[in-house]
């Protein structure tokens, strides 16, 4: 990597902001541990003990002693391992969705802003009315009717579920790719090109993309979090990841239908919102921060929106 | 102005028409009917049911016959609770959730105002930096771990809110804020931004010149045009907290609509799943139309397309 290179000098600021490198360091802890997770020599997340049911959490789990480290659930099942096997899930979701969500926004900015006219005004037009749509609400509805196809079962299901996700989460990369697009196409390499006699399509591919990945990485790292957090809401609400697969979202969602006043198995709300928490934290730390770095003209966007 | 609302209120039909559409076709898209796992049904016993649902007709007039009903605000009926109109169990519900959610944004704003705009007055301060890294953190807390961590603490270790119902205006204070606090994060940060511009302008030196205090200036000049990105967040923020409130009256037990929507969703209640979705696309249309308005009277420059 030569001194003069944009990714050297990405690096380069970047180190200069220690929360940053801190979430930098969380994230990829986090990774690695999911990419491991079977290798780890854990019990199996769906392993039942029924006899050590809310074991409370302690750290000299030598031999034999039933807590572990971060306790057990209703059924004895070890949160540690849950926890784990469900970050596997929640990224892979995360990561699946936000491929699509990419494939999606940049194919439908790169068209509608490059051929602009009548195909843009159209293309845009949808793009600001699924805006105004509660869109969310259509997508729950969405997992219902997929539910009624018998189309949540298993793999497959998971999958379309990857999907549904990804569906939501494009219109902001559309946006913005497009108006990047607008402005590139009237450049002087187009022009250029296009006066060789290269097609549409290499143009878009092969000489307005590369400019394209900066902003592109920029709304991806700001998008992921958001589907992170959607995956954990509707598995929280039951209507996501089923059994016997784990998300952080189930997890809270069966840690929330145990705890109660007398007997709160604090450990079980605890210790996966904190996890969640933490990664969303990191990856809007490092979203916030590659934007102020990469594209210093792109105004804080508003935290809700699609 | 007149022909900007009729271009928006035209623009507000065609969504929630869309909208309609879509739900229409995904429910209609289903194979077999509704009721085909209430197995073994005789012929005539399902072809009676499917007679009460308008099922037998043919799809093009099952379409008009509910977007007629849907104009007279009368969904029709419920498929899992046979004795009820969607109208009605969408009545029973909106009461708790309406006061929730507008309590919520009022909480949001007031504590967004607030902090953004005391950040703003000693940007870079300690206190400044506090608000700024308080606000990254509630917006990145999903509602349900800020309720987790409040129930664990403020209910069960120290019994001073009850953790769940909705008895009394003590049942309120914690599904309010949970709701509220990562509104509240992104109002602060928008209003700060605002303000820091607006006082940097020369009116408002010229107004410190004049001999008004620090304080003064904001009230009076600052805050009105830093204040307007906070208005156009109202839209989003409305559907958010509408979303989020699927969750938090979830946790907390709330007779809203959300534990509705929700239990329509999992036994696949179309008609009442449905009506939920188009009256919050309705809702969050009328906020956005508001908060249009809104802008346009805070800043009588803008030309309103």
């Amino acid at each position: 990597m030569s001194t003069g290179s944009p990714l050297f000098l990405v690096v380069k600021r970047l180190r200069r902001r220690p929360a940053v490198a801190i979430a930098c360091g969380y994230l990829m802890a986090v990774i690695l541990l999911a990419m491991l997770t079977p290798w780890l020599g854990l019990m199996a997340p769906d392993e039942v003990h029924p006899e050590i049911a809310y074991a409370t959490p302690q750290l000299s789990s030598a031999g034999e002693i039933p807590g572990g480290v971060l306790g057990r659930d209703a059924l004895g099942r070890d949160l540690l391992s849950r926890l784990l096997w469900g970050a596997r899930i929640s990224l892979l979701s995360a990561a699946a969705a936000g491929a699509v969500s990419l494939l999606i926004g940049v194919t439908w900015g790169m068209v509608a802003g490059y051929f602009g006219g009548l195909l843009d005004e159209v293309m845009m037009r949808f793009v600001d009315l699924l805006y105004s749509i509660p869109f969310i609400f259509v997508v729950i509805f969405l997992v219902t009717v997929i539910r009624g196809m018998g189309l949540d079962d298993g793999q497959a299901g998971l999958w379309v579920f990857f999907v549904v996700l990804g569906l939501v989460y494009w219109l902001t990369m559309a946006r913005v790719v497009r108006g990047e697009v607008v402005s590139l196409r009237e450049r002087e390499f187009v022009e250029g090109a296009r006066a060789l006699g290269a097609s549409p399509g290499r143009i878009l591919i092969g000489h307005i993309f590369p400019n394209l990945v900066p902003i592109v990485i920029v709304t991806l790292t700001l998008t992921v979090p958001r589907i992170l957090l959607f995956e954990a809401f509707l598995s929280f609400l039951g209507l996501g990841v089923q059994a016997p697969l784990v998300s952080w979202g189930t997890l809270a969602r069966d840690a929330f239908e145990v705890i109660n006043p007398v007997s709160s198995a604090w450990w079980l709300v605890l210790f996966p919102s904190l996890v969640l928490a933490a990664t969303l934290l990191a990856l809007n730390l490092i979203g916030d921060a590659l934007r102020d770095i990469l594209d210093p003209r792109l105004v804080e966007n508003n935290p809700t929106a699609g | 102005m007149s022909f900007w609302l009729l271009r928006r209120l035209g623009w507000m039909l065609l969504t929630v028409w869309a909208v309609f559409t879509v739900s229409f076709i995904l429910m209609r898209s289903v194979p077999g009917g509704p009721f085909d796992e209430a197995r073994a049904v005789p012929e005539d016993v399902r072809r009676a049911i499917e007679a009460r649902y308008h099922l037998d007709r043919p799809l093009i007039e099952q379409y008009l016959e509910q977007l007629g009903g849907y104009l007279r605000l009368d969904p029709g009926p419920s498929f899992r609770q046979p004795d009820y109109s969607v109208g009605e169990i969408i009545a029973e519900g909106l009461g708790p959730s309406l006061l929730l959610g507008a309590l919520a944004i009022i909480l949001a704003l007031a504590i967004g105002i607030f902090a953004g705009s005391t950040a703003a007055l000693r940007a870079g301060s300690f206190g400044d930096q506090l608000v700024m890294v308080a606000a990254t953190l509630g917006l990145a807390l999903p509602g349900f771990v800020i309720a987790g961590l409040l129930v664990l603490t403020v209910s069960f270790h120290l019994g001073w809110l009850p953790p769940a119902g909705w008895e009394g205006p003590a049942s309120l204070v914690l599904p309010v804020l949970c709701l509220a606090l990562p509104h509240a994060a992104a109002i602060a940060r928008l209003t700060r931004t605002g303000l820091i511009e607006s006082l940097g302008q020369d009116w408002a030196r010229t107004a410190r010149a004049k001999g008004l205090s620090k304080r003064q200036v904001v009230l009076r000049h600052a805050l009105r045009p830093a204040l307007l990105p906070v208005v156009s967040y109202l839209g989003p923020a409305t559907a958010a907290v509408l979303t989020g409130s699927l969750v938090i009256e979830q946790i907390f037990a709330i007779p809203g609509l959300g534990p509705h929507f929700v239990q329509s969703a999992l036994n696949r209640d179309y008609p009442l799943a449905m009506g939920v979705v188009i009256l919050y696309t309705v809702l969050v249309a009328s906020m956005n139309l508001l908060a249009d308005i809104a802008y346009r009277w805070l800043d009588p420059r803008v030309e309103l397309r």
